[in-house]
């Protein structure tokens, strides 16, 4: 989802590369012959997966259209994937899993010409070991190494793959987990990094490989139901811009941030979070950094399992430039879980969403696990009593069906009323369908 | 402590398994089921095929096993005292309560399919090696977890 939004907000604020290279087009053999390329490793490495003694392996087709009156776009992702469970004595456990897909992104652009690209990518390539009963016999320690998706547990500032290192200790009272990498490896368009211009101009310029590069560093401790059934989070992120030096437009930041979620009352679930950054954009005193606050909640109400109705309401807030603090910018753009993305600083936005599942009881499992949700989301300017405070206001519904357990497929359609006078409504869709081999 | 652990299994198999009264009776061969380390393929054939009411409770493991052949199981690829996969053992379960699966089990039934139906139904926990041997403890929990899903078909 954070893809087709991150795709559909670089056609919105940077013009394609051909229009900015005075309509140069990229070579259209090229990707045919990578494509050519890319199946034969694949193949190679899936017949060394199974010579070698593979587990289990499989591929995954998902293919979606964006729906939208000037910006139509059409994305289609085969993966191929394998797994190895080395048989090890004793308690250790040991996996290593492998993913590489190729991605066909068609998509209409402002000048009205279509461009088709093909990009590929390694998803994941990781060593998972778990090592029970170390360095305590309470203790569950496990370690992840190799190209992975790192999420911080806040949700507020970072969730992208990465090429690195993660570490955790389970223990009764504490979780403790480490982690970071470098960002600069990972593919454009499976890299939602989007903190500054060079950045945003980078995802939409079809001759840049990688995305941004960046080395980030997170830790974090739980306290797994400290009290009442709660449990808090408190942590830290770090990430330092790779870019040349002699680039006027690199940005470092550091972030703090506190996590609180638990049971209110039966059918009644809370998760809420909250941060603080230090920015420090090219030119800016190490001692001076712009300092940003960012928090977000989320309410829940399950009820019952007639229907299995549920109702959410999501806020959150980003904090805009100003006197005091300046905008909040994080690592990774935060899933609004609306179609028509905002960026997370100079935010103040709240959801209100149901889900039914209203053939819970049939006898046909297609039918079963048919859900319907709809949602209303407006969001404000930080300071939503400014002249132009009102960013604008979305109103959807999703159709999912699970059909079978290796084919699913989701219609979501939303129409998005701007609050700029000179901008006009749109009408957004997606229509997903995913099966597994 | 592993006494009180079969106890409250066998009941637990007892309670979800009501139509299957003498498959519940024979306590005796659910005890030996459940101690196992690792089940053999003739017990989860017995486990299988019982459940499901294609054997009595006083088949053979031999007997259960052949039942599942009939039902497409390759029979005559598995030793009967071998330690039974994890997949395996998915598959001689979909066989025996006639579960449908998904796309590619109807194409392509088999073990490899089975498993991933089990997987997604959260018919066993994680997601294990498909080629694991399994405890006889899991394996009741599974055969309960099937039978509440065949009856919802």
């Amino acid at each position: 989802m954070k893809d087709y939004n991150r795709e559909m907000r670089a056609c919105c604020t940077v013009p394609p590369v051909h229009a900015r290279a005075g309509g140069r087009r990229r070579d259209r053999t090229a990707p045919r012959e990578a494509l050519r390329g890319f199946t034969l490793a694949l193949a190679v490495v899936l017949a060394g997966a199974v010579a070698a003694g593979a587990q289990d392996f499989g591929a995954n087709i998902n293919i979606g259209s964006s729906i939208h009156e000037q910006r139509p776009a059409f994305r289609s992702v085969v993966s191929g994937w394998f797994r190895l469970d080395p048989r090890i004595d004793d308690n250790p456990t040991l996996r290593l899993l492998a993913e590489a897909s190729v991605t066909n992104i068609t998509r209409l652009h402002v000048d009205g010409e279509w461009t088709s690209a093909i990009l590929l990518d390694i998803d994941s390539f990781r060593a998972d070991g778990i090592l029970p009963g170390f360095p305590t016999p309470e203790t569950v320690s496990r370690a992840r190494l190799g190209r992975f998706r790192l999420a911080e547990p806040s949700g507020l500032v970072f969730s992208n793959r990465l090429d690195g290192l993660r570490l955790s200790a389970e223990m009764p009272a504490i979780d403790i987990v480490a982690g970071g990498g470098y960002t600069g490896l990972i593919a454009t368009h499976n890299s939602a990094i989007a903190m500054t211009m060079s950045d945003r101009l980078d995802d939409a310029d079809g001759e840049v490989v990688f995305g941004s590069p960046r080395i980030v560093a997170t830790a974090h401790l739980g306290f797994p139901e400290l009290f009442d059934r709660q449990t808090l989070t408190v942590g830290g992120l770090a990430q330092w811009d790779m870019r040349n030096e002699d680039d006027a437009d690199r940005l470092d930041s550091q972030y703090a941030f506190l996590r609180l979620d638990g049971p209110i009352a039966p059918g009644l679930y809370y998760d809420s979070a909250a941060g603080v950054s230090f920015q420090q954009p090219t030119g800016t005193p190490d001692d001076d950094p712009i300092i940003g606050l960012t928090a977000r909640g989320r309410l829940e109400y399950y009820m019952g399992p007639q229907d299995m109705s549920l109702i959410t309401v999501r806020a959150r807030y980003g904090s805009g430039p100003g006197d005091v603090f300046g905008e909040f910018v994080p690592v990774t753009a935060p899933d609004l879980g609306v179609l028509r993305g905002f960026d997370a600083g100079d935010l103040l936005a709240a959801t209100l969403n149901y889900d039914i599942r209203p053939f819970v009881a049939s006898p046909s499992r297609a039918a079963r696990n048919l859900q319907f949700s709809a949602y209303g989301s407006g969001a404000f300017r930080a300071d939503p009593t400014a002249g132009d405070g009102f960013r604008g206001v979305e109103v959807g519904t999703r159709v999912t069906a699970r059909l079978l357990s290796d084919f699913g497929a989701r219609l979501w359609l939303a129409g998005f009323l701007p609050g700029e006078e000179d901008s006009d409504p749109e009408v957004l869709g997606r229509l997903e369908l995913s099966a597994s081999f | 402590m592993r006494k009180t652990v079969v106890a409250v299994l066998a009941c637990t198999v007892a309670v979800v398994l009501p139509s299957v009264h003498g498959f519940a009776q024979s306590g005796d061969r659910i005890d030996e089921i459940l101690v196992q380390d690792e089940l053999t393929v003739g017990s989860a054939a017995y486990l299988a095929a019982a459940s499901a009411e294609l054997v009595g409770p006083d088949a053979t493991e031999a007997e259960a096993l052949s039942t599942l052949g009939e039902l497409g199981f390759p029979a005559g690829t598995v030793d009967i005292d071998d330690p039974v996969r994890l997949d395996h053992f998915s598959y001689m379960l979909m066989l025996a309560h006639r579960l449908s699966g998904g796309f590619m089990y109807a194409i392509a039934p088999g073990p490899r399919y089975a498993y991933r139906e089990f997987r997604y139904q959260r018919v066993f926990r994680g997601g294990g090696d498909p080629r694991s041997a399994i405890d006889g403890s899991p394996a009741m929990r599974m055969t309960g977890r099937v039978v509440v899903l065949a009856g919802e078909e």
